[in-house]
């Protein structure tokens, strides 16, 4: 089909273009700086607009993922394990987290299931925070050793690029459509013979797969995991925000609010460092309000473009009920 | 669909722009027009009170060098004038860690001063380390920040386990005095950081090489920055202890203290560590600090002329505010780092992380009257004991040669 | 015996603290059915505003709540009838997210008005005692229960004395059946949602009298609300209560045999373990026996 060979065509380009950036400007450490941060959490939207996007479960806690992949890969990374090791071991040992979680939490009905998200992503921090033999408590963990800015920004852009992969798969797949069925309407999905507690906690490990491997690319960046850092509300926040100001549930949506995340975040950081979440507090709620698709979304109604029916990411059902 | 191509490609544009407008890193001059060092501060935050004193110190360092010209480099043949660029990192050590990589990276420094307090400068220290900066730093005492083989750390706080061991020494000699029991059951309260654990790993480490001067009866950690240790306090109520040891930070020992008293809580000793005599605390509790004992890295009236005229400086440059450890530490830490530079001879990053690992300085107000790093680089230097008197001031009690004092001890009982 | 003692004291003393955070929570859900996650962010703002009466007016903290209240109970209104009105119709978790907002922009604007610094109100009355037994205890806390019971009391009354209360009492029961005997379900939204935000600044004015804070208060003490409303049913008053000193004992009986740090865990293991066996928490699980029951 022509749309999907021209989005090939433009996402290669971009791609191309991304890995060009380090030949272009070498030493320029700042810009290359830049771009990993906008990757790395391009990831993790990614990763979280799986379960909170595509299958319709918003998660206050997915720092609890990040977490555990961050801290898995430094504390293998701290025994000699290779990082190309480390790193996808942390994913996994998250993704094994979520297995354990998932089914008990996905009985929960509306806002039970929103305040347990919570609740683990608020445990798993204050089991780091105490497990002192393990995670060194709060003094957190330093890593002594790191690659270099340059393979570095390769490993974040791959992640990324592999995060759009998967969820551009996911979108077009039958697995996708079962997810969007559960979105809209988890009761007719069910009727409908879609089996939705399997489907969700796939779709959890797929999530808690990528965030698990989004930590260890961030531990090997910042050399420095605290619990307040990676398991943080603030983290779990973060993940939030992004994809649903870029877009939730599309897949250019998260990179999008990635970028914008960044870029806020880069410029305010020194000096205004609260007016950045402010704002996004208060894109948030316009959000909520006026557009619930994001920044996409009111891109695709100003060109007054919408693709093939997306099932709206919020049922419009009655009251609503617990 | 060519509005989503257009959409990506603006979101690629966005994407490169944020890199557009910095330029790139020029050539490392060794003899630049000006020095520039920069740290980021607790300016905000749980630990504002001590961040804005080390920004006032800092300040004062390089007027006072800036006021005769700059620093002597003598390989750049004359002095040049030092800016210093601080930041707010909000008591945070992820933001903490983020502002010292732009100063490497976008304000490009010569050398780094470091922050405050230890679970920061952990966190801030793998910045230096890794673009190779010369780091010194007058606010971290845990031995961890110096244990994990970083070549270009220097700090001034002499370590947690080393002032465990000052106050033991300090109450094995008020045992010998017959002033406290033997053994003496102590309860340790230790925050969950580096910092924390040095302190209950060396009282722990003294307590089983001296096993007739101490009994361990409780031996717990809270979260730094807590709000509610009544849980904590409670425990240490049914633990029967003689001696109530914390080792905490400034607003965790406001707290803590002010919940000590409301719960009716008596010992015959009391230490939150390095905490005690600070002004804030008395302005805080009132009389709820008195008789607390501390084990200082400096104290405003150790009785010698350095730090007499440490005092009158301060007082001139900052009238009203007391001179604290404070004050002190990060004064010398800033002086540390320039007469360093002026050893090395330029702001070549190796040389002078060289001239760091050599300093020798015996013009100090710090006790001891030497600053010389250890292999790991951190210094050692005695600890002052101090205890604060019912009449609102604080003496210092150990050791003998900086004695001011007599030490009260058990606490009286009302 | 007197450890005991102690402990249920120091229980009974936490379970008011935590009752008082936690009505407007159970409120809000009962007559709108949703979470207000901005709790939080109104108990610190509560916390502030008491603290600045306090340091820049000399009000004292005892007092301040006469102001407190009813402006919170203004500005909740507006929020419900600005924001939330426009999203009750529509899946909880938009209201939810649109409150979440709420939250960051409340808490930020904390941060820009007062930096990150730790407040606390240094007043005589925060550090007296009195002696019980043995045991020496605050005042500022037995004010605090005080406080707790009282409002247990006074919302009682309320919701079943007044019409106003009665009404709420409808919707939360049936709101179609409500709307079918002429309740105004839009102004009772609005006043509930309002009482609910008041409540919130209400026990933010009185938790200053004990912590000091900063704008990240709240976040920590709203992970016991939820375990408390979902202890004793997410709508229900009485249920709080029960919940409070349930969570209180279970804390504090706990400590005895863990390290004190642990005990915010505590909370949320019996979180997760009732929302596993009582998804309708404990009083809904009694509504639904006592349902079967009648049915029978």
């Amino acid at each position: 089909m022509p749309a999907t060979v021209r989005k090939l065509v433009a996402g290669l380009v971009l791609l191309a273009a991304a890995a060009a950036v380090p030949a272009v400007v070498p030493g320029w450490e700042y810009a290359l700086d830049t771009l990993f941060i906008v990757y790395l959490y391009g990831a993790l939207a990614l990763g979280w607009n799986i379960l909170g996007g595509f299958a319709g479960q918003i998660s206050f806690g997915h720092a609890a993922f990040v977490g555990i992949g961050a801290y898995a890969t430094a504390l293998l990374a701290g025994r000699g394990i290779p990082l190309w090791l480390a790193i996808p071991a942390g994913g996994l040992l998250a993704a094994a987290f979520s297995l354990a979680i998932g089914p008990p939490t996905f009985r929960l009905r509306g806002p039970y299931f929103a305040i347990a998200t919570i609740g683990i992503g608020e445990a798993t921090r204050l089991i780091a925070l105490n497990w002192t033999a393990l995670t060194g408590g709060a003094s957190g963990l330093t890593l002594a050793f790191a690659p270099g800015i340059v393979p570095q920004y390769y490993g974040a852009l791959a992640l990324c690029t592999g995060a759009v992969l998967l969820s551009w798969w996911i979108v077009t797949s039958r697995f996708g459509m079962a997810l969007a069925a559960i979105r809209s309407d988890p009761e007719a999905a069910a009727t409908l013979g879609v089996q939705t507690t399997i489907a969700k906690t796939q779709a959890l490990l797929l999530s808690a797969f990528v965030c698990g491997l989004g930590g260890g690319v961030y531990a090997i960046h910042y050399l420095f995991i605290s619990p307040d850092s990676v398991f943080g509300f603030s983290l779990s926040i973060s993940l939030i925000i992004m994809p649903i100001v870029g877009g939730i549930g599309t897949v250019a949506g998260p990179v999008l609010g990635s970028v914008i995340y960044t870029f806020i975040r880069e410029q305010l950081e020194a000096n205004f460092q609260n007016l950045d979440l402010l704002a996004f507090g208060l894109l948030l709620m316009a959000i909520v309000l006026f557009e619930p698709l994001g920044l996409i979304g009111a891109f695709d109604r100003f060109t007054r473009k919408r693709t093939a029916p997306m099932p709206p990411p919020v049922r419009s059902a009655g009251a609503g009920d617990g | 669909m060519k509005p989503r191509i257009v959409a990506a490609a603006l979101i690629a544009a966005l994407g490169f722009s944020l890199t557009a407008h910095r330029e790139p890193a020029g050539a490392d001059n060794a003899c630049p027009d000006q020095v520039v060092v920069g740290a980021a501060l607790p300016l905000t935050g749980e630990e504002s009170r001590v961040g804005g004193y080390f920004k006032l110190a800092y300040e004062l360092v390089v007027a006072e060098y800036n006021k005769n010209g700059g620093i002597l480099l003598p390989a750049c043949h004359g002095k040049r004038p030092i800016k210093l660029i601080t930041y707010d990192d909000k008591t945070d050590p992820a933001t903490s860690r983020n502002l010292y990589e732009r100063l490497a990276v976008e304000d490009h420094v010569d050398a780094m001063l470091g922050g405050y307090s230890t679970d920061l400068i952990e966190a801030q220290t793998v910045v230096p380390q890794q673009h190779q900066i010369p780091y010194v730093n007058g606010g971290g005492a845990a031995t961890n920040i110096y244990k994990r083989g970083f070549t270009t750390i220097f700090g001034l706080l002499t370590s947690i386990q080393n002032l465990a061991f000052s106050e033991a020494d300090f109450i094995e000699a008020m045992q010998a005095a017959g002033k406290l029991p033997k053994p003496l059951k102590i309860a340790i309260v230790a925050e969950n950081t580096s910092h924390g654990r040095d302190f209950s790993d060396g009282l722990q480490q003294r307590a089983q090489q001296k096993p007739g001067n101490y009994k361990i009866v409780l031996n717990e950690a809270f979260d730094l920055h807590g709000k509610d240790f009544s849980p904590l306090l409670q425990k240490v109520k049914a633990a029967n202890a003689d001696a109530f040891m914390a080792d905490a930070h400034l607003d965790d020992y406001i707290t803590m203290q002010r919940q000590y008293k409301q719960a009716g809580l008596q010992h015959k000793y009391v230490t939150y560590g390095a905490r005690g005599p600070e002004v804030a605390a008395r302005k805080a509790l009132g009389d709820g600090v008195d008789y607390i004992i501390a084990a200082s890295w400096w104290n405003q009236g150790i009785p010698n002329e350095a730090v007499k005229s440490f005092d009158a400086k301060w007082a001139a440059a900052y009238p009203g505010q007391s001179p604290e450890w404070f004050s002190a530490l990060p004064y010398e830490t800033a002086r540390t780092l320039f007469i360093a530079m002026t050893a090395a001879g330029s702001v070549d990053k190796a040389k002078v992380v060289d001239a760091l690992r050599k300093v020798d300085i015996r013009d100090t107000v710090l006790p001891g009257g030497h600053i010389r790093f250890g292999a790991d680089g951190q210094i050692v230097t005695p600890f002052v004991v101090t205890q604060n008197l019912p009449d609102g001031r604080t003496v210092i009690v150990w050791p003998k040669a900086e004695k001011t004092g007599d030490a009260v001890l058990p606490i009286p009982t009302h | 015996m007197n450890d005991t003692f102690d402990t249920l004291v120091n229980a009974l003393l936490a379970a008011g603290l935590y009752a008082v955070m936690s009505y407007g929570l159970a409120l809000i859900y009962g007559v709108l059915k949703i979470i207000n996650l901005a709790n939080a962010g109104v108990l610190m703002l509560g916390a502030y505003a008491t603290w600045w009466m306090w340091s820049a007016w000399h009000v004292d903290p005892l007092l301040a709540p006469l102001i407190v209240i009813p402006v919170f109970f203004v500005f909740g209104v507006a929020i419900e009838r600005t924001l939330v009105a426009r999203v009750l119709g529509q899946d909880p978790i938009v209201s939810l997210l649109l409150l979440f907002g709420l939250w960051l922009v409340l808490q930020n604007v904390a941060y820009l008005a007062f930096t990150g610094d730790t407040r606390s109100i240094d007043d005589a009355f925060i550090d007296a005692t009195f002696r019980f037994g043995d045991m020496q205890v605050p005042w500022p806390r037995v004010y605090v229960f005080a406080m707790g019971v009282l409002s247990l009391v006074a919302l009682e009354a309320f919701l079943t004395r007044t019409q106003l209360g009665r009404a709420i009492r409808a919707i939360a029961q049936d709101r179609d059946a409500a709307k079918l005997i002429g309740v105004d379900v839009a102004r009772v939204n609005a006043v509930a949602f309002g009482l609910g935000i008041a409540f919130a600044a209400f026990a933010g004015s009185l938790l200053a009298l004990i912590f000091s804070f900063g704008p990240d208060f709240g976040r920590t003490l709203q992970l016991k609300s939820f375990c408390i409303v979902v202890l004793g049913g997410l709508d229900s008053i009485v249920g709080v209560a029960f919940g409070s000193i349930a969570l209180a004992i279970a804390e504090g009986f706990g400590l005895r045999y863990m390290p004190a740090s642990l005990q915010n865990l505590i909370s949320f293991v019996v979180l997760v373990v009732v929302l596993i066996a009582f998804p309708k928490g404990i009083s809904g699980m009694i509504r639904s026996v006592r349902n079967a029951r009648d049915r029978a």
